[in-house]
């Protein structure tokens, strides 16, 4: 029976009597043409969004007022997407690392910058270049504004890049390699070598203190020639930045600005780190295997009663750091990265401010207005998401493409057929 | 084919088959508005593709059909006529004439979907595998809706029961 359904509904659709008006094909493609023109508008007013977003937004920031900021107490490892530094400048950094799977041998190592509000930015070096366990390759100046890097170049081309975190730009400066910033960051000291400092061949050279940003040479010391002059060279400008601790080897040198030498003596530990003078100038303090601290005289190189350092705390950190670095003081206390891993206030008993992740291989900590207490940090701020990263004419470019292919046929036909192989 | 001659095969095609067309929305819709608006969306659509359109009829009828059934078209579908719960009370032995208004009436109070498969089992004579194919469903979906369907004529009018007692066609393949 329900052939009869069929018949029923025949009879139905006989009787609906409908009509249908002309000119419809004008009418659709009149209607197509003003849905992609509606499109191609949306579609550049996105793009157009895109290009002017950027310069909507506060970059690059302007340097930091003067204030403090906390440390977090944990820096994590960079999130997905953080953006570069040069596409989200920070006013300044609170700490800078470099991690072991972030190290490719022959190729740059990227480096996080953690700044305040838990902000994280990438950076990728111009070079590749090389830590040993007396040589760091990341040099944050105290207040956090400039990152000195080593630019080797091959036999005696050895140069530094300085770069401000608060623009992404880098200058270089032809003085030497990093060795050391001054405590209050306005001068820092750099290594020229005569000759491949890296191999076995006796080379000296000189160390010059230069004015920062400008890289003007202030005044020189020199280096004694010896066998690998790089592997075992540190050094350390005194708070007021009148003098230079100089270690090659065993033996330390202070220098004062004229070049003269004030004292040398032979030592058992190493400069500890570019605030190895004491706030007062009166000490220089080496650090041992054992994790103390060995004051000299800062007048006579004497050697002076052993302050606290982190004996008895687990060591941490990769072989080829340094053991204690001190990197700042608050009031008499030493701040202090140990193992590349942790930033100790050497109190008694000695307290972890921040732990870095397990993978950090170098690590450097601005002490410079940091509030006494660390803070629990919160979400990782990775900056502006990748879009709005792309450069203005790439943005552009994209849009004209996407309006031809919208608002021209042959275009588009030329794309399917492209699409589809013929 | 040029835009002048896509012209001129579409209007001979809308000339041809549009009455045809039109009792098939009329079908799908129930109401002679809305059944107007599917056709002529269906038409637009294949009018910007004409040039490249292989089975013009093929291709508007599956327009017609996969529209009926789309949820975003359901949004703009006009609201149903007030209808009350009761059939209309009709002679003893209907006429044709009654059983056309009757099944008009109940075709509109079947779900989109019920409609579609329908009109195709019944007015276009499909098989249960062409009416899968042409509204991109399963072949049990088929036969599940026009079960409910037909049970669905079969409550709302005990004169439709006459038109629908016997099972639904078994499968044919055409």
């Amino acid at each position: 029976m329900t052939t009869e359904l069929g018949r029923i509904m025949h009879e139905v659709a006989d009787n609906a009597g409908m009509r249908i008006p002309s000119g419809l094909f004008a009418r659709a493609r009149r209607a197509r043409r003003r849905r992609l023109a509606a499109l191609a508008a949306v579609t550049t007013l996105l793009i157009a969004g895109g290009i002017i977003l950027p310069v909507w937004q506060p970059s690059p920031p302007v340097p930091a007022e003067p204030g403090t900021d906390q440390l977090p107490t944990v820096l994590e490892s960079p999130p997905a997407g953080t953006a570069a530094l040069d596409d989200a400048p920070m006013p300044r950094a609170l700490a800078l690392y470099a991690t072991a799977d972030q190290f490719l041998p022959g190729e740059n190592s990227p480096l996080t910058v953690v700044g305040s509000g838990d902000r994280y930015r990438a950076y990728d070096r111009p070079e590749w270049t090389f830590a040993s366990n007396w040589t760091k390759t990341i040099l944050l100046s105290p207040d956090g504004r400039y990152v000195l890097m080593a630019r080797w170049g091959s036999g005696n081309d050895t140069r530094s890049r300085l770069l401000d975190v608060a623009t992404g730009d880098v200058t270089t400066l032809d003085a030497g390699a990093p060795l050391a910033w001054s405590p209050d960051g306005a001068v820092a000291a750099l290594v020229h070598y005569d000759g491949d400092a890296t191999s076995d061949d006796t080379v000296g050279g000189q160390i010059t203190v230069v004015a920062v940003p400008t890289g003007r040479g202030l005044w020189q010391v020199p280096l004694i020639p010896l066998p690998g002059a790089s592997r075992e060279l540190s050094a350390a400008l005194s708070p007021d930045g009148s003098m230079l601790a100089v270690q090659q080897r065993d033996q330390v040198a202070a220098y004062h600005r004229d070049g003269t030498v004030a004292w040398r003596a032979q030592v058992t530990g190493q400069l500890a780190g570019r605030a190895a003078w004491t706030p007062d100038g009166r000490r220089l303090l080496l650090s041992d295997e054992e994790g103390r601290l060995l004051p000299l005289d800062a007048a006579s190189g004497a050697a002076m009663p052993t302050l606290p350092g982190v004996e008895g705390v687990q060591r941490v950190g990769r072989e080829l750091t340094p053991l204690v670095e001190v990197v700042g003081w608050r009031g008499e206390t030493a701040l202090a990265v140990v193992g590349n891993q942790r930033l100790y206030e050497l109190s008694e008993p000695p307290r972890v401010l921040l732990t870095a992740p397990d993978t950090v291989y170098e690590l450097d900590v601005a002490t410079a207005r940091i509030g006494p207490e660390p803070r629990v940090p919160g979400a990782a701020d990775p900056g502006p998401p990748p879009p709005f990263r792309l450069p203005g004419w790439a943005l552009m470019l994209v849009a004209v493409a996407v309006i031809v292919l919208l608002s021209r046929r042959r275009p588009r036909r030329a794309v399917r057929d492209w699409l589809r192989g013929t | 084919m040029d835009t002048r001659q896509a012209q001129a095969s579409f209007e001979e095609f809308v000339a041809g088959r549009s009455a045809a067309l039109a009792k098939i929305a009329y079908l799908l819709t129930g109401h002679r508005e809305d059944a107007e608006d599917l056709l002529q969306a269906a038409l637009c659509r294949a009018a910007v593709r004409w040039a490249r359109i292989d089975d013009p009829e093929a291709y508007v009828r599956r327009i017609l059909f996969t529209q009926s059934v789309s949820w975003w078209r359901a949004l703009r579908r006009r609201p149903p006529e007030t209808l009350t719960d009761e059939p209309p009370t009709l002679a003893a032995a209907p006429t044709d004439q009654d059983l056309r208004l009757v099944l008009d009436d109940a075709l509109r109070r079947l779900t989109p979907k019920q409609r579609a498969v329908l009109v195709l089992r019944f007015y276009e004579d499909l098989s249960e595998s062409q009416t899968a194919e042409q509204l991109s469903c399963a072949v049990g979906t088929v036969k599940s809706q026009t079960r409910h369907a037909l049970a669905r004529l079969r409550e709302l009018n005990p004169h439709l029961a006459t038109l629908v007692a016997d099972q639904p066609r078994s499968v044919v393949n055409r």
